[in-house]
């Protein structure tokens, strides 16, 4: 099973990757993570987020994730500690 | 103290949505907007319609839900296209609960057109209808366009207003409570993982609680505003029709969806 993690997304690296402070964990997480995780996007399901990567730029992505509630799904941890995931919205509207 | 205004259909002319969009008042409640014979001839065939699961099973609804789609423009369109036709069958020769809606917001703002919204030929869905059975509940929650329908024209609106018709209660619950408190970006960090949020962000919030709703109530909200359902009691289903009304002030110009 892919390990999960939730959290508002905060400082924009590049067209790819930002930084996830994160606020709940799946339970039977295999690994750990820590509050705050460097994230880069394998695939995304974001609102106004192009779907073609190659649009993908700084400014996109901060209008995308910036304190927004995301769902990231790890693929894994590269070697500099760096997660690689599936980034998503996550939740839909009520009453 | 922050009430809501209680209205009969008569007084909905000398009503401002003013007071709902600035919250000097949580909502208004239409009494007996639309007659309770119609409500049950529109429960009667909600009942042999068939329905379709949302939430992993926790609600029903008839009609797509633009904020269930939100990167999904393609089968959301779908979905409305085919609601109307759905629409179409379960109003059919009574008063459209819809237009009736419309036509009363219009008596409120005459000055405003009103129509349902549409995007390169693609009409939104027109309304929703939610079947609430025993024990579900809605949490504390916001319904925002302009952040949640980024990939819409809709979220160009320059204000929101939500509309729910009663058209049949449960025994008890279902109760509308409000928070006297408008989401913000940064209120993000109180979300709960699959919907809405954690009661610490209405925490020293003024609420007010709306119960003793009956078939064929409207009510009228500014659904920027934190709000929640309460929990549904009883074998009888809550059910209620919901659209939302977007503002283009400069337009003077009101498009209607859900």
């Amino acid at each position: 099973m892919t390990d999960i993690i939730w959290g508002n997304g905060s400082k924009v690296l590049s067209g790819n990757s930002f930084v996830l402070n994160v606020t709940h964990r799946k339970d039977g997480n295999k690994h750990d993570y820590s509050d705050s995780e460097k994230i880069i996007i394998i695939s995304a399901d974001l609102p106004g987020l192009p779907h073609n990567e190659s649009d993908w730029n700084e400014e996109t992505l901060k209008t995308c994730v910036i304190d927004a509630f995301l769902k990231c799904e790890v693929s894994k941890r590269d070697e500099t500690g760096i997660l690689l995931g599936k980034v998503s919205h996550s939740g839909a509207g009520g009453y | 103290m922050w009430e809501i205004v209680e209205i009969n259909r008569l007084q909905v002319d000398g009503i401002s949505l003013q007071s709902i969009l600035s919250g000097k008042i949580p909502a208004i409640v239409i009494r007996n907007f639309y007659d309770e014979k119609s409500c049950q001839t529109i429960i009667n065939r909600i009942k042999n319609h068939s329905q379709n699961n949302f939430q992993n099973g926790k609600l029903r609804h008839i009609g797509p839900f633009l904020m269930s789609h939100t990167t999904d423009k393609k089968k959301y369109f779908e979905d409305a296209k085919q609601s109307q036709r759905i629409f179409e069958r379960i109003f059919c020769g009574i008063k459209n609960p819809i237009i009736q809606i419309c036509d009363g917001i219009n008596n409120m703002l005459p000055d405003y057109a009103i129509s349902l919204a549409s995007e390169f030929q693609n009409d939104y869905s027109p309304a929703i209808i939610r079947i609430h059975e025993n024990g579900k509940s809605i949490p504390i929650h916001k319904d925002n366009v302009r952040f949640e329908g980024k990939e819409y024209a809709l979220s160009g609106i320059d204000h929101q207003i939500s509309c729910v018709l009663h058209l049949q209660e449960s025994e008890s619950g279902g109760d509308l409570v409000m928070y006297d408190k408008q989401w913000k970006k940064e209120d993000e960090k109180f979300r709960n993982i699959d919907f809405g949020y954690s009661s610490n962000v209405i925490e020293s919030s003024e609420s007010c609680k709306m119960s003793n709703f009956s078939a064929g109530d409207l009510v009228i909200m500014n659904p920027n505003y934190y709000h929640k359902v309460t929990k549904i009691t009883g074998d009888t289903t809550r059910i209620t029709l919901g659209m939302f009304l977007g503002f283009y002030q400069k337009d003077s110009k009101i498009v209607t969806w859900a």
